[in-house]
């Protein structure tokens, strides 16, 4: 049976109507200009493969062919790359702090060495266990800045803060790996607590420059 | 102005936004030279346009920080930055333009002024305006575990020529 519309529900949809007419025309005008630049593409898929460059270590572990390739189980790469990025950033705050306090732990172990080096000889065991805390934490801190994964970009031309970082990082990595290898010679061969303590200094100082420099 | 009036052309080489922010330990730039505009014109005035800039094309001359960038404003699913005029209106010697700017996948209205300056055979769109990161829910990026300053300021050059 036909059932008559109420003359009200005419009027408001006459009303929507004509509200729709009236509307401003520049919001949808703009919009369609803006879906003009708007490729279909809704990821940007330039992020997702790995950059051209990077740290051999990195490479090893996150490179296509690096020991990781198969992390994950899933075919979806933003999401894994979402995860990678996610390491990084948690690999990159572990550095940093191990980074602080390694350095503190060089500050002690240079004042309880210059008390050793002065002839105080009971802190020897004391000099030798915060060695090895320090070699400890510097290596820990080393893992977490060489194995981070890669960041999304490789495109620095200039000599950049990064750059200067890992520059020094070389530096002071030589130089406690020649401090450790003279500690062990110094009890056969007094001669070389100098060639010690300066291979020490190097590497207290560059590891120090390596955390100022990032501030820049 | 000609009745055969030709709206000027978009010149992309020439334009570019440019992002600043601080930390209580510096203040850094990222600019992208890939700004693109689609605009529309009455005569020789501007009647509205629409920009997009990917966040990937900023580049602060430092990759591990662009990469935090990109970690930060989750640009692999929210690849653009994009505004929309909704009204542009001329005031002297001035633009005072009014949109919608989507950023980190957050749409707000903006208002800010553009300098418009003729210089030889083109036309050079200035401006500037505030971006609160935490209102556009970006988790500031952070440096020593101190968080960088919410205010980020957006400056931007337009170019366009005459045909």
């Amino acid at each position: 049976m036909y059932k008559r519309t109420p003359l009200y529900k005419t009027y408001l949809l006459g009303f929507l109507v004509a509200c729709l007419f009236c509307a401003k025309p520049t919001t949808a005008q703009s919009d369609s200009l803006l879906q003009q630049l708007i490729s279909d593409n809704k990821i940007d898929s330039s992020l997702i493969q790995p950059p051209a460059k990077m740290l051999f270590t990195q490479r090893a572990l996150w490179g296509t062919n690096g020991l990781l390739k198969n992390r994950y189980s899933g075919n979806d790469m933003v999401a894994n790359k979402q995860k990678d990025l996610k390491i990084r950033r948690t690999m990159l705050q572990l550095h940093q702090i191990g980074g602080f306090v390694t350095l503190g732990g060089m500050v002690v172990q240079g004042i309880i060495g210059s008390q050793l080096y002065k002839g105080d000889y009971k802190v020897k065991d004391l000099h030798e266990n915060m060695g090895m805390a320090v070699n400890l934490t510097y290596g820990f801190t080393a893992l977490n800045g060489l194995f981070a994964p890669p960041s999304a970009f490789s495109r620095d031309k200039k000599i950049t803060s990064i750059r200067l970082h890992k520059w020094l990082a070389v530096l002071h990595l030589s130089g406690m790996i020649a401090t450790n290898i003279l500690a062990t010679q110094i009890e056969d061969n007094a001669s070389l607590k100098p060639i010690h303590r300066a291979a020490a200094y190097v590497s207290f100082a560059s590891l120090a420059t390596a955390l100022i420099v990032i501030k820049f | 102005m000609s009745v055969f009036f030709q709206a000027p052309t978009y010149d992309i080489a020439s334009s570019s936004i440019t992002y600043t922010m601080k930390h209580k330990l510096h203040a850094w730039d990222g600019t992208s030279k890939q700004v693109n505009v689609a605009s529309k014109w009455n005569g020789d005035k501007l009647e509205q346009i629409s920009v997009l800039a990917k966040v990937s094309s900023f580049n602060s001359g430092l990759s591990s920080r662009d990469s935090h960038m990109i970690e930060v404003l989750d640009a692999l699913t929210l690849p653009n930055i994009t505004f929309s005029s909704t009204s542009i209106k001329y005031n002297g010697t001035e633009i005072l333009a009014t949109g919608k700017l989507q950023f980190h996948g957050v749409t707000k209205e903006v208002q800010f002024a553009v300098k418009p300056k003729k210089e030889n055979n083109q036309w050079l769109y200035e401006g500037e305006f505030p971006v609160l990161l935490e209102s556009y829910n970006v988790k500031r990026p952070s440096l020593l575990f101190v968080k960088a300053d919410d205010l980020m300021k957006i400056r931007f050059v337009l170019v366009f020529k005459d045909k």
